[in-house]
């Protein structure tokens, strides 16, 4: 709601053009990025004129995480009338994120969806027209598939949080119930051991959001298969198919080529390997070692096989082979006469019949992507999928609270103290569900304990 | 016919504060109740108090309101709880003498100006122009006012049930009230219905206490009242423990099918947090025992409350319940337990001044809004009582918000939330309970006490000047420093603490740590005991305050963003279907308040928000 907090957002869609935007808006907009940007001029960002923009570096522990272009804009002649700056990132969307979590750890709130309009017209900034019109936004942004895909991949978040969320409850309910009860006779059991254990799952859950890769980095998908069977032309074909090309890196050899896309509204890294062959010379070895290395990254492969050729020996292999996560198999140039042996015995295999080259069957095929990932399949390597700062905001804070109680108890503090800390975690857990906390620790109570007069 | 400002309906504990309140604030008023002899009733255990509760009563009190002072003019015994909890959970409950509760009430209302005690059942309510104009009374008396307070308890439609006999009544004895729960039918109002239950009282010279634990009455003389010295008590009407075993329980399970609590006579809702002795033990199969608390009801009657055998089981199998538990053996029983259920109101059809929305100068308070308890129903009485007299005399009503008192969070709750079983304030449905503690609670209200002219000039000097005492003790504190005296590094280390280093510390910065007690640094004889205690937890809770603080000045400014009453969510198309439907029903008075009704979402809130200044 509204306060005196500095928000902050990324305010380009995600997938939608080379450069991101972490927007600023509150009293200490100016303070929260003058901690973390290196201006090329040296100047100091609290002491330069309204309205300017600055060149330079996002920097944390000392390393450069973006090239950035900050423009800083001192309240009232602002959108929302308050500071505001905004942070111009060019390293695509992970830099983008980067600099946004730096920013959240550095003070500043995640803004609610449409926060910086709402703060714009209670500030008296925007007339209802306009701010209707951004409302229409808001709520149809919900019918979006981007958005229904989200959410869905969310519902499993979702029932993480749910779950840790009853836990703290759960918790709180054995302190309250001795405090709303002092006829009771108290449990004995000890609250720290179940504490560090609801710890440890919310640094497991933060964990997994850092080094799951589809969590920030969307979903990464291996296009593999032995030379010449359409793999280039797949890759291709899945960009043009989406128009939605976020950034392009250079192969890091010759034989590898990385590329961003947002595929059916996820953001996808596509890794084009080098053909998958015994290698006969130093130069594709080191390729097939770099396919290799990509097939591990993976959260899906599209294994790829010419349709229109009779199945080599290299293509059984590949078959053949266990690769550990979830593989589609492409049957490409279906425009040309079908050569290829039939193939049977591949469970868990989807298949798909495309044509790169014509874009035939590339929507299915997307589809098919989609269904995997939404249907819980994919990635498997990851149990939980983090899709926004909004969660990891929330987990880090819960981690936060938490941590405070174990303080609490560990110092001696008395139950009324320790009940603090537990209702501030079970709070923030319950932020993004809108949940009335007093009442589930209150249904937590009275199916535990027996009180009452 | 005869003419009131306010007629107040019921005198139960929220229609005595009510017309009380109303009448010192200079309203006309009358107070029709069914029967005279049971003004402020306690027709459960006469304990007043405890936890969240203990709050209510402070700020009544704090307010102006009565229930605190004629609870110490009329206890037997009272007692500290929480203490082992932490400072500022504390609470006070007390044991009152019934019927001596009784006869303090009914004196004081028949000695206030401008207040007149009507004997009679109110039947019918009158409208003009939409907004309410009086009551008639069964006996044909019509009343004229241009407020009226519904304070009728559990008579709306009553019926009590024991063992498979039902028969209509608004408490064990006493008529129901059919013709006004039929009246507010009429008008359109939302009702539900709940149930409640009450234990068997048996003969105190039946009971054999030899074997059973003796709860003391408090060492020191307490008090609920600030205005008045603490008086102290003799401890002669202690209560008694005993417990349930494994025969009582095995009664209970072979004649389930005879309690309207399982043999289908009672559908609704009971209270979670008092639950029949059947309904624990069908819950709770493992517990081979439960408490029961012998509680006196007065020093002119044998009569004592079995707290914790809430029942309504036919009275020989009552008998042979309580007869098969250490002590009551031989007891013998005076009145048995029932069961009760009735009407209740929807509660989220009030505003927050507990004015009914669809009928302007009705307001409702107690249990008749699915409260329960004497201290929830005596803080919404006053409330509504102050609230009609500031209507009648065109003042803004008073609304305490959830960051000023527990007064606040319970009507907050019934108004936005409404209920699903009879509402019991606890200390855990108060975000901001650190900071609303029963001991502060007058420097927290009395100025609005004063300020509405219900609290006399002469209390509010006195919470006013205990305020700057405590801020002086606190200076004292935080400027007097301390070094490493060896008797007082003993003293921490004894208490499990580090000893002080060369820097020595404030004292402010030693009552900090948890073992550290303000008496074991000052001899407090100069100070009184509720002015160190507010300052010891001023220190030890500060980081919670000032957490609390924030973010209850954070609530200040979105209070202030006011939702017009006349505002059409038909016409913010962009509201979610549900969240529509809900915001139309309670039409929460501001953002704040919308935030808190389950089921409006983040989205919904936004959009309201952006529509508000339409």
């Amino acid at each position: 709601m509204i306060g005196d907090e500095t928000i902050a957002a990324i305010s380009t869609p995600i997938g939608e053009g080379g450069i991101g935007i972490v927007r600023l808006s509150g009293s200490s907009a100016v303070e929260i990025t003058e901690t973390i940007f290196r201006p090329a001029s040296g100047l100091l960002l609290s002491e330069v004129n309204s309205h300017t923009l600055h060149y330079g570096h996002i920097v944390s522990g000392g390393q450069r995480v973006d090239e950035v272009l900050v423009t800083v804009m001192h309240g009232p002649r602002t959108y929302t009338r308050e500071d505001i700056v905004e942070i111009n990132c060019h390293g695509g969307i992970v830099a983008t994120r980067a600099v946004l979590d730096l920013v959240l750890r550095g003070g500043a709130r995640l803004a609610e969806r449409g926060e910086f309009t709402k703060r714009a017209f209670l500030n008296g900034r925007i007339a209802l027209d306009q701010a209707k019109a951004v409302a229409d936004l808001v709520s149809a942004k919900t019918r979006l598939g981007l958005e229904v895909a989200i959410d869905q991949l969310g519902g499993r978040f979702s029932q993480a949080i749910g779950v840790l969320r009853g836990e703290i409850a759960e918790l709180l309910a054995r302190i309250e119930v001795e405090i709303d009860y002092p006829d009771l006779d108290p449990e004995t059991a000890e609250l720290l051991p179940a504490m560090d254990d609801l710890a440890a799952q919310v640094a497991r859950l933060i964990a997994q959001g850092e080094q799951g890769r589809v969590v920030r980095e969307g979903l990464t998908i291996a296009i593999i298969g032995r030379p010449n069977v359409g793999k280039s032309t797949l890759l291709n074909a899945l960009l043009a198919e989406e128009r939605a090309i976020v950034t392009a890196i250079p192969g890091t050899t010759r034989d590898t080529v990385e590329e961003e896309a947002v595929i059916e509204g996820i953001p996808v890294r596509l890794i084009d390997t080098a053909g998958l062959r015994t290698p006969t010379d130093p130069v594709e070895k080191e390729g097939v070692k770099r396919a290799e290395d990509a097939i591990l990254r993976a959260d899906l492969l599209l294994l790829v096989l010419d349709r229109s050729a009779r199945i080599t020996v290299e293509d059984r292999e590949l078959l053949a082979r266990d690769w550990e996560r979830p593989c589609v198999l492409v049957l490409n140039k279906s425009d040309l006469p079908r050569q290829l042996d039939p193939i049977a015995n591949l469970p868990g295999k989807a298949l798909h019949e495309i044509s790169a080259r014509e874009k035939n069957g590339i929507v299915q095929l997307t589809g098919a992507i989609l269904e995997l990932l939404l249907g819980g399949e994919l990635p498997a390597r990851n149990t939980i999928l983090l899709l926004d700062a909004w969660e990891r905001d929330l987990l880090r804070r819960t981690h936060a609270a938490l941590t405070q109680a174990q303080q609490a108890v560990r110092a001696g503090l008395s139950a009324d103290m320790v009940a603090e800390e537990l209702r501030a975690a079970h709070i923030i857990a319950g932020e993004l569900q809108g949940v009335d906390a007093s009442e589930e620790v209150l249904d937590r109570l009275f199916a535990r304990f027996c009180v009452g007069k | 016919m005869k003419e009131y400002d306010l007629v107040v309906v019921g005198a139960g504990h929220a229609g005595c504060e009510a017309a009380l309140a109303a009448a010192r604030l200079g309203v006309a008023t009358a107070l029709v109740t069914i029967n005279l002899s049971e003004i402020g009733k306690m027709p459960c255990n006469p304990a007043i108090g405890g936890p969240g509760k203990s709050q209510l009563v402070r700020e009544i009190d704090a307010l102006g309101g009565e229930m605190g002072r004629l609870t110490d003019l009329s206890m037997l015994n009272i007692r500290l709880l929480n203490t082992s909890k932490g400072k500022a959970m504390q609470v006070r409950r007390a044991q009152a003498d019934r019927e001596f509760y009784t006869h303090l009430w009914k004196n004081l209302l028949e000695r206030t100006e401008g207040l007149d005690l009507i004997e009679g059942m109110v039947e019918e309510l009158h409208t003009s122009n939409g907004a309410i104009s009086g009551v008639t009374l069964r006996e044909g008396l019509e009343l004229r006012a241009e407020a009226v307070i519904l304070a009728t308890g559990t008579f709306l439609n009553g019926r009590v049930l024991i063992g498979e006999l039902t028969y209509p009544a608004g408490r064990s004895g006493e008529p129901p009230s059919i013709g006004l729960t039929t009246a507010l039918r009429a008008y359109g109002l939302a009702m539900g219905r709940l149930k409640t239950g009450t234990p068997p009282r048996v003969n105190r010279r039946s009971i054999d206490v030899s074997g059973l634990v003796r709860q003391e009455t408090h060492p020191t003389p307490l008090s609920f009242s600030f205005w008045h010295e603490s008086i102290a008590l003799a401890n002669d009407h202690p209560v008694y423990v005993t417990h349930t075993n494994e025969e009582t329980h095995r009664i209970i399970q072979d004649n389930l099918d005879l309690t309207p609590n399982f043999n289908g006579l009672i559908q609704s809702a009971g209270p979670r947090n008092c639950p029949s002795l059947e309904a624990k033990i069908v819950k709770f199969p493992e517990r081979s025992s439960h408490k029961v608390f012998l509680e006196p009801e007065g020093k002119e009657t044998a009569e004592t409350y079995l707290q914790g055998i809430y029942t309504a089981f036919p009275p020989d199998i009552q008998e042979r319940i309580v007869r098969s538990i250490a002590g009551l053996e031989r007891a013998q029983i005076e009145r048995y337990g029932y069961d009760i259920e009735y009407d209740y109101i929807d509660p989220t059809q009030l505003t927050l001044s507990l004015e009914v929305k669809r009928i302007p100068g009705l307001f409702l308070a107690g249990q008749v809004n699915g409260t329960t308890g004497y201290e929830e129903a005596a803080g919404q009485g006053l409330i509504a009582g102050i609230n009609a007299a500031r209507r009648i005399t065109g003042k803004d009503p008073l609304i305490l918000t959830r960051g000023e008192a527990f007064i606040g969070v319970m009507i907050d709750d019934l108004v936005t939330k409404g209920v699903r079983e009879p509402y019991r304030m606890l200390p855990s449905r108060a975000e901001h309970r650190i900071s609303l503690r029963e001991g502060n609670a007058d420097l927290r209200l009395a100025g609005i006490g004063y300020s509405i002219g219900l609290l006399s000039r002469e209390r509010y000097e006195q919470a006013f000047t205990r305020a700057q005492a405590i801020e002086r003790l606190l200076n004292e504190l935080k400027t007097r420093r301390i070094g490493p005296q060896d008797s007082l590094n003993r003293v921490l280390i004894a208490s499990g603490t580090a000893p002080l280093s060369e820097n020595g510390a404030s004292l402010y910065e030693l009552i900090c740590r948890p073992s550290v007690r303000l008496a074991d640094l000052l001899p407090l004889d100069r100070v009184p005991a509720d002015v160190a205690s507010e300052a010891e937890i001023e220190c030890k809770y500060a980081g919670y305050l000032v957490r609390q603080e924030r973010e209850i000045a954070r609530l200040k400014r979105l209070e202030k963003l006011v939702i017009p009453a006349e505002i059409d969510y038909a016409s913010l198309s962009n509201l979610s279907v549900g969240g529509r439907e809900l915001l139309s029903r309670v039409r929460p008075r501001t953002l704040d308040q919308a935030s808190r009704i389950p089921g409006v979402s983040h989205a919904d809130l936004s959009i309201l928000a952006i529509g508000l200044r339409r």
